[in-house]
C-alpha cells in the first residue's frame, strides 16, 4: 500500500498516488493518465477563488484542511497514514464529501479526455 | 483583423476614454456593442475572460477548454443542500461560446404574465417579433435536419413519445455548418455553433467596435446620479494593474450573477441580486438494447414539451468519454466500468425543472458573489416528478437500465424499481446542475425595482443593464434568444431617445 509521506504532499504526484487508489479499477487509469488527472486536478482547484474553494460544501477551515491534505503542508493527525485509508477518511467525513465528490469528478472527465477530434488528449 | 486585444496592451495609467463601456461579451453585450457600433458610436467592450478561437476548440482537450471557458473552471457552486454545480462561460463571447446553441421565442404564457401581472409593457408578443426575427437570420436559426443514422439519442425519445402520446417538437438552433462534433459544451471546432464569439461580435468591431480581453470590472464610481468613471483590474505575467475608464454611458451584461454583484458591490442598488432566478439539469445516463451510438449527432435535435406547463423539459444532451464520466462520478468505479464497456449502447439525458425558489447573491465575502439556494417542498416534489416521468420516458423509448442522478443508487431496470428509490429520495442525495440563471435585477414598474422596463438602473441617468439578468421572471426555456430580444429592445428605445 502506498505512504503519504507528508514531505511529499505538494506534489501532484501525491495527489497521483490517491487518485490511483481511488481508480484502481478503471481501465482507463494508466500511470500517465493518473498524473495528467492529478496535474489537471490541482490546476482547476488553483483556479478557484475564495469564497467558492470554499464554498464546495465546506467550511473554510476544513478546507484549508483538506487543502494541506492533498496539497500542502503535514497535517499532524494524518501524518503516514495509508492512502486508501486517507481516501476513506475523506470520503465518510460528510462536510469533505462536497470535497471529494469534486476531485472525483474532476478526475474522472481528464481520465476519460479527449481533444476535439475525438482523439485521446 | 483580431476579434479582440489582451487588455493588457491598454496602458494602465492612461486614463481610456469612451462613450459607450459595455461590460461583458456575451448574449446581452454583444447585442448592445453591435447594436450601438451599428448607429456609429464609439464602443468599448471590456471582457473578464480570454479570448478562444475555433481552431483551439478541435485541438485542446474537453477538460482544459471547460477551464479555460468557464468561470473558475467551471467549478462554481450555488450553496444548498444540495449543492449545485452552475456553468456560466467566462471568455469572449460569454456563455454563447459554450452552449447549445438552442434559440426559443420566450413561452407565451411568460409574456403574458408580464403584461397582466406585472404591468411591463411593451415586451409582448408584437413588440419581440421583429428582435427575434433579426436576431434568428443573423444567427441561421432554423430546424436543421441531420442524416438519419445520427442523434439515435434524440430519435430514441422520438419513439418513446409516440409511443406515450406525448408532445416531442424539433429544437431551433443557432448553426451555419454544423458536423456534429458533440462538443458544444467546449466551443464549436467547425465554428457552425454561431455564437456571439463568430457572430455579433466580428459584426461589432467591423462597425468600429473595440474589444478587450483579460480585464475584470471591479467598481462603478457614482456621483450625483451618474457614473463617472469604472475600475478595472489586468491580471497577467506583469502582476496586477488597474485600469480606469471614463464613458459617458455603461452597458451592464456580466450575467445574471456578476451585473448584480457589481452593482451592488459598488454600492447602488442593494435589491439586486435578492432573488435570482435557475433552472435545475437532471441528467440521467441510460443504455439501450441496440447500439445508439450517442456520440455521433450533436447535443439534441428534439424536446421532450409534453409537461412545459408543468416546468418540466426532457431532452438528450451531449455524449462524449469525459461528460459520461461526470455525469456518473456519484456511481462506484464498477457501474461506471460497466457503462463505459458498453459506451455504444448509452445515452446521456437531461431533465429541466423550472424550480419556484429563488436564489440570493451576497456580496460580504471578499472579491466574489456567494450563491445560496434553498428548494421549497414544491420543488422537491416537481424533481420527483421529473424523475419519474424521464425514467417512463427511458424505458418507453427501449432503455434497459436507468441510472439516477442520486447519489448512493444503483442503475435501475424497471419503473417501480426508479419509483421506489424517488419515493425514498433524500434530497440531500441529489445530484443537480444548472445553466441557465436569469431575473436576478428583473426590470420592473414598482420603485424598489432595480431596472426600469427600458433596462436603466434606476436612480442612475447612464447606467444600463442588457443581459440575463433583467428578464422580468424565469421563461421556463433556454434564456437566450429572449436575453438577446430583450437586449434589442433596450438599445433601440435608448437609441431613439
Ligand atoms: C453549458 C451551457 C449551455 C447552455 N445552453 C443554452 C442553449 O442552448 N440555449 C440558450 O438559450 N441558453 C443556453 N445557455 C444559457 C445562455 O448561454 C446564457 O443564459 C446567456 O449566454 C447569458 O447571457 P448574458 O449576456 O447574461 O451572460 P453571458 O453570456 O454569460 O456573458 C457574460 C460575460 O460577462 C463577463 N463578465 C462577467 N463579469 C465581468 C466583469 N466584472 N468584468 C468584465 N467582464 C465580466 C463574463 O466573463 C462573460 O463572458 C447555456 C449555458 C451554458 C453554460
Amino acid at each position: 500500500m502506498p505512504k503519504a509521506n507528508p514531505q511529499d504532499k505538494a506534489k501532484p504526484e501525491f495527489l497521483a498516488s490517491l487518485l490511483a487508489a481511488m481508480f484502481q479499477d478503471i481501465r482507463v487509469a494508466t500511470p500517465i493518465r493518473i498524473l495528467q488527472s492529478a496535474t489537471y486536478i490541482k490546476n482547476s482547484l488553483d483556479q478557484v477563488p475564495p469564497p467558492y474553494r470554499y464554498g464546495l460544501k465546506i467550511c473554510p477551515l476544513l478546507a484549508n484542511l483538506v487543502s494541506l491534505v492533498m496539497f500542502g503542508r503535514p497535517i499532524q493527525s494524518l501524518k503516514d497514514c495509508h492512502v486508501p485509508r486517507l481516501i476513506a477518511t475523506l470520503q465518510k467525513t460528510p462536510i469533505l464529501e462536497g470535497y471529494c465528490k469534486l476531485v472525483r469528478t474532476l478526475g474522472l472527465i481528464s481520465l476519460y479526455d479527449t481533444t476535439g477530434t475525438g482523439r485521446p488528449s | 483583423m483580431t476579434l479582440s486585444q489582451p487588455a493588457s496592451t491598454l496602458t494602465p495609467s492612461v486614463i481610456v476614454e469612451c462613450e459607450y463601456l459595455v461590460i461583458g461579451s456575451g448574449a446581452g453585450g454583444s447585442v448592445a456593442a453591435r447594436e450601438l457600433a451599428r448607429a456609429g458610436h464609439d464602443v468599448l467592450v471590456l471582457e473578464e475572460g480570454p479570448l478562444a478561437n475555433t481552431a483551439e476548440f478541435g485541438e485542446t482537450s474537453l477538460s482544459n477548454l471547460t477551464r479555460k471557458l468557464y468561470r473558475n473552471g467551471g467549478i462554481q457552486p450555488f450553496l444548498g443542500k444540495p449543492t449545485i454545480g452552475f456553468g456560466e462561460g467566462s471568455c469572449v463571447g460569454g456563455s454563447t461560446v459554450v452552449n447549445g446553441g438552442l434559440i426559443w421565442r420566450t413561452p407565451e404564457r411568460f409574456l403574458d404574465h408580464w403584461k397582466t401581472r406585472k404591468q411591463i409593457h411593451g415586451y409582448g408578443t408584437d413588440d419581440l417579433t421583429p428582435h427575434f426575427e433579426k436576431i434568428e437570420q443573423a444567427l441561421g436559426v432554423q430546424h436543421h435536419t441531420f442524416p438519419d443514422t445520427t442523434n439515435l439519442d434524440s430519435q430514441a425519445l422520438e419513439n418513446g413519445c409516440n409511443a406515450l402520446g406525448w408532445k416531442i417538437v424539433p429544437v431551433p438552433r443557432a448553426l451555419n455548418g454544423c458536423v456534429q462534433a458533440n462538443q458544444c459544451g467546449a466551443g464549436c471546432p467547425s465554428g457552425g455553433k454561431q455564437s456571439m464569439l463568430v457572430s455579433y461580435l466580428p459584426d461589432a468591431v467591423s462597425h468600429g467596435a473595440r474589444i478587450f480581453h483579460g480585464a475584470r470590472v471591479t467598481q462603478l464610481h457614482q456621483s450625483r446620479g451618474n457614473i463617472t468613471h469604472v475600475s478595472a483590474q489586468i491580471d497577467d505575467d506583469g502582476g496586477t494593474r488597474q485600469l480606469k475608464i471614463t464613458p459617458r454611458f455603461v452597458i451592464l451584461a456580466a450575467g445574471a450573477i456578476q451585473t448584480p454583484f457589481l452593482i451592488r458591490k459598488s454600492g447602488i442598488k442593494s435589491v439586486a441580486g435578492n432573488r435570482l432566478e435557475f433552472h435545475i439539469n437532471l441528467r440521467f445516463a441510460a443504455t439501450f438494447r441496440e447500439p445508439i451510438n450517442a456520440q455521433q449527432g450533436t447535443i439534441f435535435t428534439t424536446q421532450v414539451q409534453e409537461f412545459i406547463d408543468d416546468d418540466l423539459l426532457i431532452m438528450a444532451t451531449n455524449y462524449r468519454p469525459s461528460y459520461v464520466a461526470a455525469a456518473l462520478a456519484h456511481f462506484d468505479n464498477t457501474t461506471l466500468q460497466r457503462f463505459m464497456d458498453n459506451q455504444d449502447h448509452g445515452g446521456l439525458f437531461v431533465a429541466q425543472v423550472r424550480p419556484d425558489c429563488t436564489a440570493q447573491i451576497s456580496t460580504r465575502f471578499g472579491k466574489n458573489p456567494v450563491v445560496k439556494y434553498q428548494l421549497s417542498k414544491q420543488d422537491i416534489i416537481k424533481i420527483r416528478d421529473a424523475m419519474e416521468k424521464t425514467a417512463e420516458l427511458l424505458f418507453a423509448s427501449g432503455a434497459t437500465e436507468i441510472y439516477l442522478p442520486i447519489q448512493n443508487s444503483a442503475s435501475i431496470a424497471t419503473l417501480d424499481g426508479v419509483r421506489d428509490v424517488v419515493r425514498k429520495l433524500s434530497p440531500k442525495a441529489l445530484q443537480m446542475i444548472s445553466v441557465h440563471a436569469m431575473a436576478s435585477c428583473a426590470m420592473g414598474i414598482e420603485e424598489n425595482s432595480a431596472v426600469d422596463t427600458n433596462g436603466k438602473v434606476l436612480g442612475v441617468d447612464n447606467l444600463f443593464v442588457c443581459d440575463a439578468s433583467v428578464l422580468p421572471s424565469n421563461i421556463g426555456e433556454s434564456p437566450q434568444g429572449t436575453i438577446m430580444a430583450i437586449a434589442h429592445e433596450i438599445i433601440d428605445r435608448h437609441l431613439q431617445q
